[in-house]
C-alpha cells in the first residue's frame, strides 16, 4: 500500500531577487513498511522533502498525497491534527521539552490526542520499555545524555503509533556507536512495529543499513535503489 | 451547539491539568526574570492598594464626618426642598414618619432637623443668619456639633430660649455668653415674628460660611419661632455602612407613604463634596493607571523575551501536533500564574499595611494639620481594607497582564512550525 506519494514537487525559495530551486519535479511514491534513507550532499533538498511530506511546509508547485490524502491543500489546523495523528517527528538536535520529564515527554502526544491520564501512562512504560529506557522516566532532558535524548525523541514519535515517522539526521550529534545503536532500533521499531520512516541522513552508517535509498541531488531524485 | 460527553469533558479536564503543570514549570525556566516580574506586580498592587485604601479611608472619613453631621447618609426632606430650601418645603414630622424609619433595621440614628433663613440682631448689630433647629438628646448621637463648642455649653433637651452662635457671626455681634439676642424671621404662616434668645454656647465649624452664620436651637423653639408646629425641614438618616445606602435609600422610598415625600443620598444632597471627592478621586486613579501601564511594559517585556526565546521549542511542538491555540493557552496560563502570584502577594502586603493604618492611624502636625482641623477634621491619615479596594485592584491589574501580552501571543498564534524550527 502507498503511504506517500508525490507529484512533480517543486519547492522554489526566493528572497525577492534570488530564487533557490531546493526540489524539482520529485516524483516518489513509499510504500507501508519500508525503511527509506534519503541521502545527498548538504543542499540536495533532503530536509525541504522531508518538510513537504511531513506538512510543515508548503509546495510551491506539485502535491503530496499521504494515505491518498492530498495534504498540501490542507489547512493549518488540518496539519496540525494529521501531524500528531500520522506522522512522528525526529529532529538532529532532539529537542525535547527541557521543563518536562521524559515520561511527560513521551505522554505529550497523547495529552493532544486526549487519551485518558491512566491509559497513557500505560503506553508511555510500554514504549520506555521497548525502547530501554524505562528507568530514565523521572528525569528531565537535561539529566540524559545524547543518545537517551534521541531515544526518548524516538518514544515520543511512536507513542501514538503513526503511519510514518520522518527523521531529519537523527545521529548527526551523535557519537557512531550511539547513532548505530539508534539505527538499529528504528530497523527494530520498523520491523516489529511495522511503521514506516524516511530518514534524511548522509551518515554512512545510516545509509548502509537503508531498506531504500534515494539519493537527491540538486533537487533531484538522482537515484532511487530498493535494498532489502 | 456542541455537545460534549463527560468523557470528553474529563479529557478537557485531564489536558488542562497537565497544561498547568506545564506552565507552572515553564514559568520557573528562568526564576530571576520570574521573581523580578512577580516582585514589580507585587509592588505595583500593594502600593495601589495603599494608595487607594488612604484614599478611600479619608473619603468614608470625610463623609462620615460631614455627612453625619450636616446631610446624614440618606435625608428624608420633601421633594422640591433640595432647589428651594424654603419653609413651605417643610413637612409635618409624624409618629408615622418614626414608625417607618424605625422599621428598619440598617438605620442606626436618625435626626429631624428645621433649617430658615432669619436676621439676628444685638444692640445696633444685625446680620443674617440660618437656625438650624435640633433635637439636642439625638444629636448628641448623631451628630459632632457638640464637640465643635468653643465656649459656653451645648444646648439639652431642657434648653428653652437658648442657642448657641457659629463664632463669627458671635464676634460679629460683638456679645458674650448669656447675652440676649433676637431672631427676626418669616413664619410657615408668612407673618413675620420675633423672639427673644439666651446665647449660652459658640461653635467653631471649620466652615466659614457656616461659622458666619449658624444658629443652633432647640427644634421646638425653631418650630415655635417659625409657626411650624411639628414641620421639619430634612430628617437625617445614619447608617452602620455607606454600602448600605443604596439598599436603604430605596427601601424608605418603597415604605414612606408620603406621596411627597424623597429618600436623597448624602451624594445628592452634598453635592459639592461629592464632586471635590470624584476629582481627586480620578487624578489618584490616573496617577496609579500610570503606575500599572508601567508595570505593564514590564510584563509584556518577560512575556516577549519568554516567547522569543522559545520559539524554537514551539515550532517542535507544532511539528509533533501542537495546535497553535493550545501553545497560546499554555503560555496564557504562564501570564496568569505570574500575574496572580503578583497580585496576592500585593493584595497581602497592602492588606497588612492598612489594617495596621487602620489601628495606627498616622497623625498629622504643622500646617497640614492645621488644614485639617480647620476644616473641623482630626488631622490624621486613615486607611480601609474595603473589598472593591482589593476586587478592582487586582482585576485592573490582571486585565493590564493580559492586554500587555497580546502581542506575544499573537506571535504565538501566528507562528509557523517550520519558522519556529528554524529560529535560532
Amino acid at each position: 500500500m502507498t503511504i506517500i506519494k508525490t507529484e512533480n514537487l517543486t519547492k522554489i525559495y526566493s528572497d525577492g531577487k534570488v530564487e533557490v530551486v531546493a526540489l524539482r519535479d520529485v516524483n516518489l511514491e513509499i510504500m507501508q513498511g519500508e525503511f527509506v534513507v534519503v541521502a545527498g550532499p548538504s543542499g540536495s533538498g533532503k530536509t525541504t522533502l522531508l518538510n513537504q511530506i511531513g506538512g510543515l511546509d508548503k509546495p510551491t508547485e506539485g502535491r503530496v498525497y499521504l494515505e491518498g490524502k492530498d495534504i498540501t491543500q490542507m489547512k493549518k489546523d488540518e496539519l496540525a491534527e494529521l501531524r500528531l495523528r500520522k506522522i512522528g517527528f525526529i529532529f538532529q538536535t532532539y529537542n525535547l521539552i527541557p521543563v518536562l520529564t521524559v515520561s511527560e515527554n513521551v505522554e505529550l502526544p497523547l495529552v493532544l490526542l486526549g487519551i485518558p491520564e491512566r491509559q497513557r501512562k500505560e503506553q508511555v512504560m510500554e514504549v520506555l520499555n521497548l525502547l530501554d529506557i524505562s528507568e530514565l522516566a523521572n528525569k528531565k532532558p537535561n539529566e540524559i545524555s545524547g543518545g537517551q535524548q534521541q531515544r526518548v525523541a524516538i518514544a515520543r514519535a511512536i507513542i501514538t503509533r503513526p503511519s510514518i515517522i520522518l527523521a531529519d539526521e537523527p545521529t548527526a550529534h551523535l557519537d557512531s556507536k550511539t547513532g548505530g545503536m539508534l539505527i538499529d532500533v528504528m530497523i527494530k521499531m520498523n520491523r516489529e512495529k511495522g511503521i514506516t520512516f524516511i530518514i534524511c541522513s548522509h551518515d554512512p552508517q545510516v545509509i548502509q543499513k537503508a531498506g531504500r535509498l534515494i539519493r537527491l541531488r540538486d533537487g533531484m531524485i538522482e537515484d532511487d535503489k530498493k535494498i532489502w | 451547539m456542541k455537545k460534549f460527553s463527560h468523557s470528553e469533558n474529563l479529557k478537557k479536564e485531564d489536558e488542562i491539568m497537565f497544561f498547568l503543570k506545564f506552565a507552572w514549570r515553564n514559568i520557573w525556566r528562568n526564576k530571576r526574570r520570574t521573581i523580578i516580574t512577580i516582585t514589580a506586580i507585587t509592588f505595583a498592587t500593594m502600593i495601589t492598594i495603599i494608595m487607594r485604601g488612604i484614599q478611600l479611608g479619608s473619603y468614608e472619613y470625610f463623609i462620615r464626618t460631614i455627612a453625619g453631621d450636616y446631610s446624614g447618609y440618606i435625608q428624608i426632606q420633601r421633594e422640591g426642598y433640595k432647589d428651594d430650601p424654603s419653609l413651605r418645603k417643610t413637612f409635618i414630622y409624624s409618629d408615622e414618619i418614626k414608625k417607618t424609619i424605625e422599621s428598619i433595621s440598617d438605620i442606626i440614628a436618625y435626626a429631624p432637623r428645621l433649617y430658615a433663613d432669619v436676621m439676628i440682631s444685638s444692640g445696633e448689630n444685625s446680620y443674617g443668619g440660618i437656625i438650624y433647629g435640633i433635637d439636642p438628646e439625638i444629636e448628641l448621637n448623631f451628630s459632632n456639633f457638640h464637640k465643635k463648642v468653643k465656649q459656653g455649653r451645648f444646648l439639652n433637651k431642657d434648653s428653652s430660649y437658648e442657642v448657641i452662635l457659629g463664632y463669627k457671626l458671635f464676634e460679629n455681634l460683638k456679645i458674650k455668653l448669656g447675652d440676649e439676642i433676637v431672631i427676626l424671621a418669616q413664619g410657615f404662616d408668612g407673618a413675620l415674628w420675633d423672639m427673644k434668645f439666651k446665647v449660652v454656647g459658640v461653635v467653631k465649624l471649620g466652615y466659614t460660611e457656616l461659622d458666619n452664620s449658624v444658629i443652633f436651637m432647640n427644634l421646638k423653639d425653631a418650630q415655635e419661632l417659625l409657626s411650624a408646629e411639628n414641620r421639619v425641614s430634612v430628617i437625617a438618616i445614619l447608617l452602620p455602612e455607606l454600602g448600605k445606602i443604596e439598599k436603604v435609600r430605596q427601601k424608605l422610598l418603597s415604605e414612606l407613604t408620603q406621596k411627597e415625600l424623597v429618600a436623597l443620598s448624602w451624594e445628592d444632597v452634598m453635592v459639592e463634596l461629592k464632586q471635590s471627592i470624584d476629582l481627586d478621586n480620578a487624578s489618584g486613579v490616573l496617577f496609579l493607571a500610570f503606575l500599572i501601564i508601567i508595570v505593564a511594559f514590564g510584563i509584556l517585556n518577560t512575556i516577549s523575551m519568554s516567547v522569543v526565546e522559545r520559539f524554537n521549542e514551539f515550532g517542535i511542538s507544532l511539528a509533533i501536533g501542537f495546535k497553535n491555540q493550545k501553545l497560546v493557552l499554555i503560555v496564557f496560563l504562564e501570564i496568569i500564574f505570574i500575574a496572580l502570584i503578583g497580585i496576592l502577594l500585593g493584595c497581602l502586603l497592602g492588606g497588612i499595611f492598612n489594617y495596621y493604618l487602620i489601628k495606627n492611624p498616622i497623625v498629622l502636625t504643622g500646617e497640614f494639620a492645621s488644614a485639617y482641623e480647620e476644616f473641623g477634621f482630626e488631622p490624621k491619615f486613615i486607611s480601609s481594607l474595603q473589598p472593591r479596594i482589593f476586587i478592582n485592584t487586582g482585576l485592573s491589574i490582571l486585565i493590564v497582564s493580559i492586554i500587555s501580552s497580546i502581542i506575544p501571543l499573537y506571535r504565538v498564534y501566528k507562528l509557523e512550525p517550520l519558522k519556529g524550527i528554524r529560529f535560532i
